[in-house]
């Protein structure tokens, strides 16, 4: 299918031709009288368009508004932009995560959308930071997403990073230093109350309890190092705050030939370590962008960053669930720090069996479930070094052949070159143990040496050549950019990269500035596919109508701008896919050993892929419906609801094949998906006086429906098809038996069921309860995301504040450790309010010492409204006016102090709003409050 | 003017034109994997398919991974001790088989593909069905096989002629492991893909028992009598006969006779057959000049090969695969409490599997006016002590510090107390697939955890009941240049570990004789997953599963007084357990496929 580029070519060139035989047109100055509508650009890719004339659906961040206190750029973009929905998980020194989504869940597999960085694919936020970046546009719907390639049908992230600009000559100095502290920190029993429960639990089971009246009245008065111990481990290992620097600084200069941007910018952050080493994060980065323009004709662009985090921290061992060590996850130290403090229980182990004396530093204590010590974990494992590399560069080369007399014609070509490369280290000691006899167990040995623990690498390189011709003839205004590019991100240790080829070609027609049509057509290619099918052909269409143009509505005066526009198309995506999915694959599988001693192996050789000839794309069909309006001059509306419906999304549909054909089942492009929605913003800014004010918001509501994914169950309540993608699948919980005699199922699903179990309904009717009792009970994002900000400035002072919420979402309490208490777990102290004859209204079920028993599955029992709304952002800033600031010739000299997630409104106030297990495993999410000054020459 | 123009837009045109050169740029490095055609074509890639088909095979005990097993726990040799841990005891043992895929049951077939020797989650019936498909495979691509190595062994033939062999053994063993479960289905005799349409009426037990003998007997035709030192495991001829003898057997056995329409009562041809095939077998495992019968003093070695991988008694075991250095407790967590290093799925003798043991005189228990039951380990079948710890059994080869060396199986006792703790207490602790120092005090480990699958022993216990089936416990049958008679077999068994010969008292008539028989049977191959199998094959599963009982001991100063205590509720057994259930699943896939009779 080469054919179509050639005579898309063709046609553009040859338009271009007709034009210029045709006659000489002046270009038509049209009398501007609306402002910043007309004017504004969008970034669309591969070139800006007018913002009148966009008939998709874009949302801009603006370089003022990406200011956070948090140090990742994620965090910079909650409640900003209509359409994006961040979601916090867990933070860190130099490791926030959360992830993201545009307009909501698409399909089965990932929802992340695609990050580009200047015209390049693949790049990520967390190579940036926000005073690098001029501004985001995330791209949402078909026509603004598809010219990027298999990889953007989740929606599109653009990042525009800060050039020079003709005119400006500006170097700036800014500092910020904060503290941080975990928003919540859980509660757990003491050793005392700990051990009545546990005692319960056996008594409840049937079995003898373990601990005596004389071993509870020792732990009452217990301290750390007691045979019979009580440690809080929060209050004795977890520092209260941490805190944080940052300073960057930055360079511009521009004529009209050069164009120069530079930054450079320190970041530090500890960790909340109270004993022992407290990890240290420290990250250095460089930028510099630099146009210069050759002639008339050609220019140059050159960009580089070059970025260096090191993270040091402890050698702690991760703990799995039921606290035992886990030395799989050894790469999760900082988890092994958090989640021992969540599954040690207070009377695990004395801290020392010896306290540290000044002769002696002590002997550390043992308990037979854990086989660590935390302290000897935090002193005396060793410690591991993170180190982080990443570089990025593009240099591009522009032709304006307008010199040439084609006028609007330009072509810009580039490739950039991307590197990562992240390396930890580690020294691993190990530390002696002793029993309460005196029994020792393990040795203190030290590592021989430092260790290489793993290595990761990968290469990003793309090539982007694109045509624009962009010419208005009288009425007729055309922009057409005709593009291609190639993407390859290869991985090291891994076999295949992931290559992607995309030709794009977009023609937008205006007429009069009131009439918009707009064609977007790709031709994508991935190397997932088979040779001979790797590329596919999509096309999409939008229209505009700028209502406010017409005569009808020219006497309305509080209009001052209305237009509505649609856009429908398809594009393919490529991430659900892997490679080689087309054919057969064996590959060794298990060995088997022969021989009187065994020593003669065969490697056992296994079907491990049944192949698909016929695999494709997954794609996405999709349109969307828009309004944006202009009202007396200072709000500004923007509509949309939009309609995706995602299909040939590959699966493995086992219930296609029988069992009999022995593990036969291919992928095959099958299951579909449908996801809706409409999002409403508003923005309204004034003046009054000295006074500046602005009022803004949106809000957004999508949902995602299964339509398609080939289960097949014996009951259709257990059939996916119908139900929401994010579906959380649970039993339906009637309240407690208060009666053993009441019982009257039987549950499959652990342990008895006595007076203070849950009654599930048994929606099988067959007197069991099994794991087919599941139905959908609730689902896990939200429905609703809202945003609310409010900025006001008087004369220097400022003060913007900005809330974010969700809601129509439930989050399930029964696998959180700090809600519950359940087996040979820690028990939190919602397990005191535990079902008992005398305490029928519980909130939590009759303790047991099984695990996983039936009242601690999830269940309907166990839902929160996970609903919440948080003032994400508060900044007071002052700007000293130019009497001060002339004293040392700044340009600008601003103060500010700023405050993140500090206060949230939400159903339970005990648990943190976006991740109600904060701190568990992971590190825990925080409030900030910070001080800085932004310094201008 | 215009002639500049011309010169661009060719200088347009060619770039676009170089661009879209890059088809090729989309071209993908070589695959880690093999595809068909390289697979069939050489000798190792294709050994291989039949090495996997091998790994298939599933061993109960030896999987590092594999500690929740559930040898003995679904009959009446052994109890789940922790009840709330597994679903052994609260979902299986209350015969909730339906949909339940869980070891024995389903025919799931889950592995993580990080690590393949992560076989918990897989189900023997699932495992066969793989295998199946495997050796299919295998057999449907033999012609494409031509590159061979130079073997000192072997010639390019005979390689040939072995990998056909292995085959078909291995794809009759794994048909037949889905029909002694899950009754006669359709022949499984191609690999099967989405475009085939297979008429799956479900055939008859013994037509489906026809088809795979017909595959023995090929495989007995291609494999060697013994393999050499290398290849040793490896099946055999004495391997084929022996399957062929076992599933002759079973198919002689009364369930299978009733699954076709017929009596609750052996199928007496069958029963002929069974047992010519056995002597057959005998025949073959003799004159191979490798398999033989362990003596007393080896005889653990049946299950814990210090030296050694493969066991000369063994006529059929899954092969060792490539676990690291086993340790002292891996693939023992079933039978180890935790106090000793297991994990806490472990499972206890029950007190009907300890009264089933003989008193040395050669008489059952409640026949022998010598046996006392205030002292009831003393003077029993040796095999007693070696598979069961009892109450003041020395349990360690080095007396430990923190707990009593000796089992304190009395109420109050240590032992007693640690079990009640975390479940169940039988009195009992088992000790036959442990090896002497398997505890966390002793710490022998890089022992190897053998299961036979088809032990020498065995053949005799087929031949003997069915020859007792078929003629009488005295008449003789003759076959493969061997004649025998039932009490002869069984008594060839006894001998092997000092048991004297049957007591005349039992030798009277068939039925006397067939308790004799399966008690033998239930004493040799003692939780090695036969036990199971047999109480549905013979149909008596609903009586002996009514009551299962646990030691209860009570000491009063220094003497213990000996009883018995019945666990309630410990099984469910009715009459539609007699045949495993289909995946509802599979049942709207199939068409033509009806149930089994309950389900």
């Amino acid at each position: 299918m080469k054919y179509i580029q050639y005579i898309i070519a063709l046609a553009t060139v040859l338009f271009g031709f007709a034009q210029v035989q045709a006659q000489q047109v002046e270009e038509v100055v049209l009398q501007d009288t609306l402002g910043a509508n007309k004017k504004q650009k969008v970034h669309l890719p591969f070139g800006d368009m007018d913002k009148n004339r966009v008939v998709g659906a874009t949302s801009l961040i603006t370089q003022d508004q990406i200011t956070t206190a948090d140090l990742d750029v994620e965090s910079a973009m909650i409640g900003k932009a209509m359409g994006l929905n961040v979601f916090k998980n867990s933070a860190g020194p130099g490791s926030d995560n959360s992830w993201l989504n545009v307009r909501g869940l698409h399909t089965i597999g990932g929802d992340g959308p695609l990050v580009v960085v200047d015209g390049v694919s693949n790049r990520s936020l967390e190579s940036l930071n926000f005073y690098e970046i001029e501004s985001i546009t995330v791209l949402k719907d078909i026509t603004a997403k598809s010219l990027y390639g298999p990889q953007a049908a989740n929606g599109v992230i653009l990042v525009t990073t800060k050039r020079g600009e003709v005119g400006v000559k500006k170097a700036s100095i800014n500092a910020e230093y904060g503290f941080r502290k975990p928003t919540h920190l859980p509660d757990f029993l003491n050793s005392a109350d700990y051990a009545r429960l546990y005692n319960e639990a056996q008594e409840n089971d049937g079995l003898t309890p373990q601990y005596s009246d004389a071993d509870i009245a020792a732990y009452e008065s217990a301290g750390i190092n007691d045979e019979l111990p009580n440690v809080d481990y929060y209050d004795r290992y977890l520092k209260s705050f941490t805190n944080y620097q940052r300073i960057y600084g930055t360079y511009s200069n521009a004529d009209e030939k050069t164009a120069f941007y530079f930054t450079a910018g320190y970041a530090g952050e500890g960790g909340l370590e109270a004993i022992g080493e407290q990890t240290k994060y420290n990250s250095m980065n460089v930028r510099g962008n630099l146009d210069y323009k050759i002639n008339d004709i050609f220019s140059v662009q050159v960009d580089v960053a070059a970025r260096l985090e090191t993270t040091s921290t402890n050698q702690m061992t991760y703990s799995n669930y039921d606290g035992t060590p886990n030395n799989l996850g050894d790469n999760n130290t900082v988890q092994g720090f958090f989640s021992t403090l969540s599954s040690h229980r207070p009377n695990e182990y004395p801290i020392y069996h010896n306290a540290p004396t000044a002769e002696s530093p002590g002997e550390l204590g043992w308990g037979a479930a854990k086989s660590t010590n935390i302290e000897g974990e935090l002193l005396r494992a060793g410690y591991r070094d993170e180190l982080l590399r990443q570089s990025q560069s593009n240099i591009g080369l522009d032709m304006d052949f307008t010199q040439w007399g084609i006028e609007g014609l330009s072509w810009k070509n580039y490739v950039s070159f991307d590197t990562y490369n992240f390396l930890i280290t580690r020294k691993k000691d190990e530390y002696a143990r002793y029993q309460a006899d005196g029994t020792q167990v393990g040795d203190d040995v030290q590592a021989s040496g430092i260790s290489k623990f793993d290595d990761s690498a990968y290469r990003n390189i793309g090539m982007i050549s694109t045509m624009t011709y962009d010419r208005t003839f009288g009425d007729h205004a055309f922009t057409s950019h005709l593009n291609a590019i190639a993407q390859n991100r290869e991985y090291q240790g891994t076999a295949q990269p992931y290559k992607n080829v995309t030709y794009g070609y977009r023609l937008n027609y205006a007429f009069a500035n009131k009439y918009i049509a707009e064609v977007d057509l790709t031709y994508m290619g991935s190397n997932k596919l088979e040779e001979g099918s790797r590329y596919e052909f999509f096309p999409s269409v939008g229209l505009g109508w700028v209502l406010s143009e017409e005569g009808f509505l020219q006497s309305v005066d509080a209009l001052d701008y209305l237009k509505i526009k649609a856009s429908y198309g398809q594009m393919g995506y490529d991430r659900s896919l892997q490679h080689f999915w087309y054919r057969d694959a064996y590959g060794p599988n298990g060995w088997v050993q022969f021989g009187s001693q065994n020593s003669n192996g065969s490697s056992a050789y296994n079907l491990i892929r049944a192949g698909n000839p016929a695999i494709g794309f997954e794609i996405a069909t999709e349109y969307n419906i828009g309004l944006e309006a202009l009202i007396m001059k200072n709000l500004s509306v923007e509509a949309n609801y939009f309609n995706e419906y995602r299909s040939d999304i590959p699966m493995q549909v086992s219930s296609l094949y029988p069992d009999y054909f022995g593990d036969y089942i291919p992928y095959i492009n099958y299951g579909e998906v449908s996801n809706q929605g409409v999002e409403l913003g508003l923005n309204y800014s004034g003046q009054a006086g000295d006074i500046s004010y602005g009022v803004g918001g949106y809000v957004t509501y999508s949902e995602a429906i299964y339509e398609k994914t080939g289960d097949l169950t014996a009951f259709s309540h257990l059939n996916r098809d119908g139900q929401p993608l994010d579906a959380m699948w649970g039993y339906n919980s009637e309240g407690f038996y208060t009666d053993a005699s009441e019982v009257n199922v039987q549950s499959t699903l652990g342990g008895d069921v006595i007076a203070g179990d849950l009654k599930y309904t048994d929606i099988t009717e067959d007197g069991l309860i099994t794991v087919e009792d599941q139905k959908v009970i609730a689902n896990t994002t939200p429905r609703y995301q809202y945003s609310l900000n409010f900025n006001i400035g008087y004369k220097g002072l400022g003060l913007s504040v900005l809330g974010q919420g969700a809601a129509g979402h439930d989050r399930m309490m029964s696998w959180n450790t700090a809600y519950n208490g359940v087996a040979q777990g820690k028990y939190a102290a919602n397990a005191m309010n535990r079902w008992t004859p005398d305490n029928l209204d519980a909130s939590h079920p009759r303790l047991t010492t099984v695990g996983g028993a039936h009242s601690y599955q999830g269940s309907s029992f166990w839902l929160q409204d996970a609903s919440y709304f948080t003032i994400r952002n508060i900044e007071l800033s002052y700007a000293f006016p130019e009497k001060i600031r002339n004293s040392i010739r700044a340009s600008e000299l601003r103060v500010f102090a700023r405050g993140t997630d500090l206060f949230s409104f939400s159903g339970n106030s005990d648990f943190n709003s976006d991740n109600a297990a904060s701190g568990l495993s992971n590190g825990f999410l925080m409030k900030t409050v910070s001080l800085g000054f932004n310094l201008s020459y | 003017m215009k002639l500049k123009n011309i010169y661009i837009y060719v200088a347009i045109l060619v770039t676009i034109f170089t661009i879209s050169a890059c088809e090729d740029y989309l071209d993908v490095s070589p695959d880690l994997g093999l595809d068909d055609d390289e697979v069939y074509t050489n000798y190792e890639s294709f050994q291989g398919v039949i090495a996997h088909a091998y790994w298939t095979l599933h061993n109960y005990a030896y999987d590092p991974q594999d500690w929740d097993s559930e040898i003995g726990t679904l009959s009446d040799e052994a109890q789940h001790l922790n009840v709330n841990n597994k679903p052994i005891a609260n979902v299986f043992n209350q015969g909730l088989w339906l949909d339940e895929g869980f070891h024995e049951f389903g025919f799931d077939y889950n592995w993580s593909e990080g690590n393949p020797e992560r076989r918990s989650r897989k189900q023997p019936a699932g495992e066969a069905i793989v295998g199946i498909r495997m050796v299919n495979l295998a057999l449907e691509n033999l012609d494409k096989l031509e590159n061979f190595p130079e073997l000192a062994d072997f010639t390019p033939e005979e390689m040939k002629r072995h990998l056909e062999g292995e085959a078909r053994l291995i794809r009759a063993w794994n048909y037949f492991q889905v029909i002694q479960r899950y009754g006669g289905i359709f022949y499984l005799n191609k690999s099967f893909t989405s475009s085939d349409i297979v008429d799956s009426t479900r055939r008859s037990y013994q037509d489906c028992t026809d088809w795979l003998v017909s595959d023995l007997d090929k495989a007995a035709d291609l494999l060697p009598k013994k393999w050499p030192v290398n290849y040793e495991g490896r099946a055999t001829v004495a391997t084929a006969k022996a399957i062929k003898s076992m599933a002759l057997l079973y198919a002689a056995s009364p369930n299978m006779s009733m699954i076709d329409g017929g009596a609750n009562a052996y199928v007496q041809s069958r029963a002929q057959e069974a047992a010519e095939a056995a002597l057959e077998a005998l025949a073959a495992a003799e004159n191979s000049n490798y398999y033989r019968m362990l003596t007393l003093a080896e005889y653990k070695e049946n299950w814990n090969g210090i030296a050694s991988g493969v066991s000369y008694e063994a006529l059929w075991a899954p092969p060792q695969s490539n676990a690291n250095s086993p340790g002292f407790n891996a693939g023992l967590g079933w039978y180890m409490p935790h106090w000793d290093g297991g994990w806490t799925v472990w499972s206890g003798p029950t007190q009907n599997a300890v009264d089933r043991f003989e008193t040395a005189n050669g008489l059952d228990i409640k026949d022998d006016p010598a046996f006392d039951a205030q002292d009831p380990f003393v003077s029993r079948d040796p095999r007693l002590d070696m598979f069961v710890y009892k109450n003041g059994d020395n349990m360690y080869i080095s007396a430990p510090s923190s707990k009593p060396a000796t089992l304190e199986a009395w109420n109050g006792g240590y032992h007693e107390l640690q079990a009640k703790s975390v479940g169940l207490w039988t009195g009992y602790l088992h000790r036959k697939h442990r090896w002497d120092g398997a505890n966390n005090i002793d710490v022998v480990a890089g022992v190897k955890r053998i299961f036979p699958l088809i032990r020498y022993a065995q053949v005799y216990l087929d031949f003997a009941e069915a020859a007792n089936e078929a003629v009488g416990p005295t008449t003789a049958v003759s076959a493969g240049g061997k004649t025998m008679t039932a009490v002869e077999a069984l008594n060839v068994v006894r001998n092997r570990v000092g048991m004297p010969d049957v007591d005349p008292m039992y030798t009277g008539s068939k039925t006397a004789l067939r308790e004799r028989i399966r008690n033998e049977r239930f004493v040799e191959l003692y939780q090695e997953m036969h036990r199971w199998h047999d109480l549905r094959r013979w149909r008596i599963a609903h009586e002996e599963l009514d009551e299962i009982y646990g030691a209860e001991i009570l000491k009063s100063g220094s003497t213990l007084i000996y009883d018995k205590k019945e666990i309630e509720g410990a099984r469910v057994f009715e009459e539609k357990h007699y045949w495993y259930p289909f995946p509802s699943g599979e049942m709207r896939l199939v068409e033509n496929f009806t149930q089994n009779p309950g389900w």
